[in-house]
Order: structure tokens, then C-alpha cells, then sequence
């Protein structure tokens, strides 16, 4: 459903959804930010992220 | 299985027909005409192609001819047709992207892959149907229609390398070549009964390849058989400069081992990512068991091992994927937004509420889940999963705004994209329902040499390339 703050998120991004596009657009963006729960999993400040991923030396096929 | 089992010139492998070729007893023409000829006749209703470039494939049908007849062999897809998907930048021929953005888009150069494949000899009849910008959906306002499942076609092909599907499902060409995001090449040969490859990231150039996540995008063959799968791999795989991400490093032998068998490997194999999901159809559950049993028989030492939950590496996908697509497309976002599909906008635009730790988060998260299936490929020479749950959904559980219902689009393949790991879909057989079903082998960074030797123990025992969609013989009606 879309609200006010759906609105407000997607403005920061800096768009505005036309009218008959909004209503699909609020369901896809509740379903991010449902995944979007699941990235903050337990991990130290240690935790690096992937700039791509590492295949190690000795590894490959 | 159910089907039809021809021997007609459509049916020959990329190996087959090279051997023909070479012996002078078929001739490059005639396998382009064949194709010509057979697009002309069933394209109507599958609607795999976009755009047919006759005049350019039989000119270069006649090259192929010539070079051969002059001692000149450039390869395992010499004189062979081919079709890419059309997200693949071609000079001179339009590239859409299956969009009104870009419908009038030539490109002034060939993609890296294009590049490979022209050098190597091979006959492009066609650009091929996508989902728009290869994401999407089989939206109806898009500029050309959604390519549709030979095996029925009130089905969908799975995932936006749709008309690659499709074309060599129903035998228009025996390799097409597509991209894959989230599984947008082993999703269509899932549904479609095909062989699929998704390489390790890096090893396929996707320069010239309109992006969609720069990160989680693959270029990779569909074909009918795991060695076609084999060759084409030899031509398109190998060093770019012009890809930021393409690794310089020797192209292995493809296609060495498939006559190998599988006796004394350790296949890893991940049922708890699958098997108790509640809309995992019991057909899907039993071809993978029978592959599993084929391979314990073969000799193949196989062990159950526990993967990170799917729904962690869905997450993962999707926000990085989301994120790369909203800053690809985000003037137009902005600018043209009634010019994209509605499912393409639905999909792409939320990337817009994404905060930059959201994204940072993502990237941690994805680092963790490479390592995670990294420990599980340690010790294993494979990964044995599953690549869908479903068969494919009809063009009717599609609705006016995405998303679908679940079980439209239960695909396994997004975890490979986030570790970048190679992936291959193998058929399994058909449901009772007339439509394919299939599995997904997983490999160790650039060990596309040994998926495909397992697949090919498969593909042997299973049967699988013997059957066809019915009604796509030369002279049988279409239904």
C-alpha cells in the first residue's frame, strides 16, 4: 500500500512515482526492506565486505 | 517422458553437425536455411526472436562454406547457427533490450562474446527475446511480445533469457547465448528443458552486455546437449580487457572430460535448501533423487551437507542487484518512467529507498556466504541443488503489477551469483503436467570442466537429449 512512507523513502532517492505506478512499487519496496532485515546479521566491525569475491590461490577448479 | 524423438537436421549437436560439415555431407547454407526455415514456421508462436538477420547469417553461412572448403577451420561453432539474447550489443543490428528506451538502439560495435563468436566462425540467425533490461517480466506493453515454452505455450520460459530458451527448446538453434543476474540463463533452460551454464564470474566477457547488476551479472550458453553446452563455452570464454571484471587467466578445456564418468568423486548434496520448502513440487524433488541415485550407482561418493539458508542469499541478490539496476537506471527513473514495463519499474525502482549501509551490509553479508559455500565445495569436487521447484507458471498467474505468486517464480539459482561459484541446470525429465523439470550442479571457481563432466554422466543416464517438444518437426503442425 502506498503511504507516506513509501514516499518519503523513495523521494530521498530522489523520485517521484507517477500515480498508477505506485501501487506495485510500494509492495516491491516493503519486500526490500523485508530482505533488507536480513543482512544485519551478527558480525564484528571486523567484517569486510565483498568489493566482488576472492577466488584463493590453489583453490580453483 | 513423453515427447518426440527425431533425427531430423535440426536435432544434430553442435558436434554432430561440425562432423557433417567437415565431411562435406551438410553444408554451413543448409543449416542456416534449416534454421531460417524453421524460425519462419514456428516463430509466430513462440516468439523467440525479436529480430531475424537472414541476409547476415547466409552471408555468413556462405564464408563458413568457403573457409572450410579452403582448409580454413576456426573452431567448434565454425558454420554453426546461433542466436544471443538481445542485450548483447551487435554493430550494425539493434539491440533493444526488449524495451522502448533503447528500441531503436544500434550499436556501433559488437560485444566482447559477439566478437568471440564471429572469430570462431559461427552463423548469428537472430537477437533473441529478454525481459526488459533482463529483468522484468513477460510484460504485455513492452515492444515485442514475451517469448513463450515450446513444451506448452501458455507457460512461461523461466527467467529473461527467455527467447534463448525457447529457440533452443524448439530446436530454432542448438546454443544460444544469454545473460544471468539471478538465474536469468539456467531459469529458461530450467523451464525449458535445456542445458544452461552460468560461469564462474569473470571467465565470459560482459563487456558490450547492457548491464544490469555489474556485480552479479554472467554471460553464459544455453544448449541442447551438455557437450554443445561444452563448445560454445571453448569459443566465448577468455580474457577481455575491455571487462573490468574478466579474469586473464588459460581457458581450460571444456569439453576434456565428459566421457570421464564420475567414479570415486564427492558430490556435495543440499536437500535442506530445497526439499521441505512447501511449494517444491514432488516431480522436481524425485528427478533430483534420481539423479542423486544415478550418480551413487555410478560410482560417485555422495554426502549431505547444510547451506546457509536461500532466503539469506535472496536477500543478499536482491539488494546488491536492486541497487546496481536503480543507479543504472535512475535518470530514467526519473525522467522517462512510463517508457519502462510496469514489472521492470516495480522491480528496479524501489532501489531508490536503499541506504548506502543497506547496500554495505550486503556486500558483508555476500563476502560471508562465498566463504560458507567455499567450506562446503572444500572436499567435495561438486555441488548437487536444486535449480527450481516448480514447473513452469502460465502467462495467466502473471498479473497487472509484479510480483507474482511464489510459485511463479521459486528459482534456486541467485546463490551462485552471489558467490559468483559456476552453475549448470541439467533436465531431470518432464512432470506429469508435459513440462520439463531439472537440477542445478554447482562447481569450484572456474570448474566448469568438472560440472560439466558430472552433468554429462547425467545427461547419459537420464536421456534426456533424445526428447523433444512435440510439434516442432519439420512438416509437423503446431498445435
Amino acid at each position: 500500500m502506498w503511504d507516506d512512507e513509501v514516499e518519503a523513502a523513495l523521494r530521498r532517492g530522489g523520485l517521484e512515482v507517477p500515480e498508477d505506478l505506485r501501487a506495485g512499487t510500494a509492495v516491491g519496496y516493503r519486500e526490500l526492506l523485508r530482505m533488507v532485515e536480513l543482512l544485519r546479521g551478527p558480525r564484528s566491525a571486523m567484517s569486510e565486505p565483498a568489493a566482488v569475491f576472492r577466488v584463493p590461490e590453489g583453490e580453483v577448479g | 517422458m513423453t515427447g518426440t524423438t527425431t533425427t531430423e537436421l535440426h536435432a544434430l549437436s553442435v558436434a554432430e553437425a561440425g562432423a557433417l560439415l567437415r565431411a562435406r555431407q551438410v553444408s554451413s547454407v543448409d543449416l542456416t536455411r534449416n534454421a531460417l526455415d524453421r524460425i519462419a514456421r514456428h516463430d509466430g508462436d513462440v516468439r523467440a526472436f525479436v529480430t531475424v538477420t537472414d541476409e547476415h547469417a547466409l552471408e555468413r553461412a556462405q564464408q563458413a562454406d568457403r573457409e572450410l572448403a579452403a582448409g580454413v577451420d576456426r573452431g567448434p561453432l565454425h558454420g554453426i547457427p546461433y542466436a544471443l539474447k538481445d542485450v548483447f550489443d551487435t554493430e550494425g543490428i539493434r539491440t533493444t533490450n526488449h524495451s522502448w528506451l533503447t528500441v531503436d538502439h544500434v550499436p556501433a560495435r559488437d560485444c566482447g562474446v559477439q566478437e568471440r563468436l564471429l572469430a570462431g566462425g559461427g552463423v548469428m540467425v537472430g537477437k533473441l527475446a529478454t525481459h526488459e533490461f533482463a529483468l522484468g517480466g513477460p510484460s504485455p506493453e513492452l515492444p515485442f511480445p514475451p517469448a513463450r515454452n515450446p513444451w506448452n505455450l501458455d507457460h512461461f520460459t523461466g527467467a529473461s533469457s527467455s527467447g534463448a530458451g525457447a529457440a533452443v527448446a524448439a530446436g530454432f538453434v542448438r546454443v544460444a547465448i544469454g545473460s544471468d543476474t539471478s538465474g536469468s540463463v539456467r531459469g529458461p533452460a530450467y523451464h525449458c528443458g535445456t542445458v544452461g551454464l552460468k560461469p564462474t564470474y569473470g571467465l565470459v566477457s560482459r563487456r558490450g552486455v547492457f548491464p544490469l547488476s555489474y556485480s552479479m551479472d554472467h554471460c553464459g550458453p544455453l544448449a541442447w546437449t551438455v557437450q554443445d553446452a561444452a563448445l560454445a563455452m571453448r569459443v566465448i570464454a577468455g580474457h577481455d580487457p575491455g571487462d573490468p571484471s574478466s579474469v586473464d587467466r588459460a581457458v581450460p578445456p571444456f569439453d576434456a572430460e565428459l566421457g570421464s564418468g564420475v567414479r570415486g568423486l564427492r558430490v556435495a548434496y543440499s536437500p535442506g535448501m530445497f526439499a521441505a520448502d512447501a511449494v517444491t513440487s514432488p516431480e522436481v524433488l524425485a528427478g533430483i533423487e534420481r539423479a542423486v541415485a544415478v550418480l551413487r550407482s555410478s560410482g560417485a561418493v555422495v554426502e549431505e551437507v547444510e547451506l546457509p539458508p536461500f532466503e539469506l542469499f535472496n536477500a543478499c541478490g536482491r539488494v546488491i542487484m536492486t541497487a546496481e539496476a536503480f543507479a543504472i537506471h535512475e535518470r530514467d527513473l526519473r525522467e522517462r518512467p512510463q517508457l519502462f514495463g510496469r514489472y521492470t519499474y516495480h522491480r528496479v525502482a524501489p532501489g531508490a529507498g536503499l541506504t548506502a549501509a543497506d547496500f554495505v551490509q550486503a556486500l558483508r553479508l555476500r563476502r560471508e556466504l562465498a566463504e560458507q559455500v567455499q567450506q562446503v565445495l572444500d572436499g567435495h569436487d561438486v555441488l548437487l541443488t536444486a535449480a527450481g521447484l516448480t514447473t513452469a507458471a502460465k502467462f495467466t498467474d502473471f498479473g497487472r503489477d509484479w510480483p507474482p505468486p511464489k510459485t511463479a517464480t521459486a528459482m534456486q539459482t541467485i546463490p551462485f551469483n552471489v558467490t559468483g561459484h559456476p552453475a549448470l541446470v541439467l533436465p531431470t525429465g518432464l512432470a506429469g503436467n508435459g513440462l520439463p523439470t531439472g537440477l542445478q550442479l554447482v562447481g569450484h571457481a572456474f570448474g566448469e570442466a568438472m560440472i560439466l563432466r558430472v552433468a554429462a554422466t547425467l545427461e547419459r543416464a537420464l536421456g534426456h537429449p533424445t526428447v523433444r517438444p512435440p510439434g516442432f518437426g519439420i512438416g509437423d503442425p503446431l498445435r
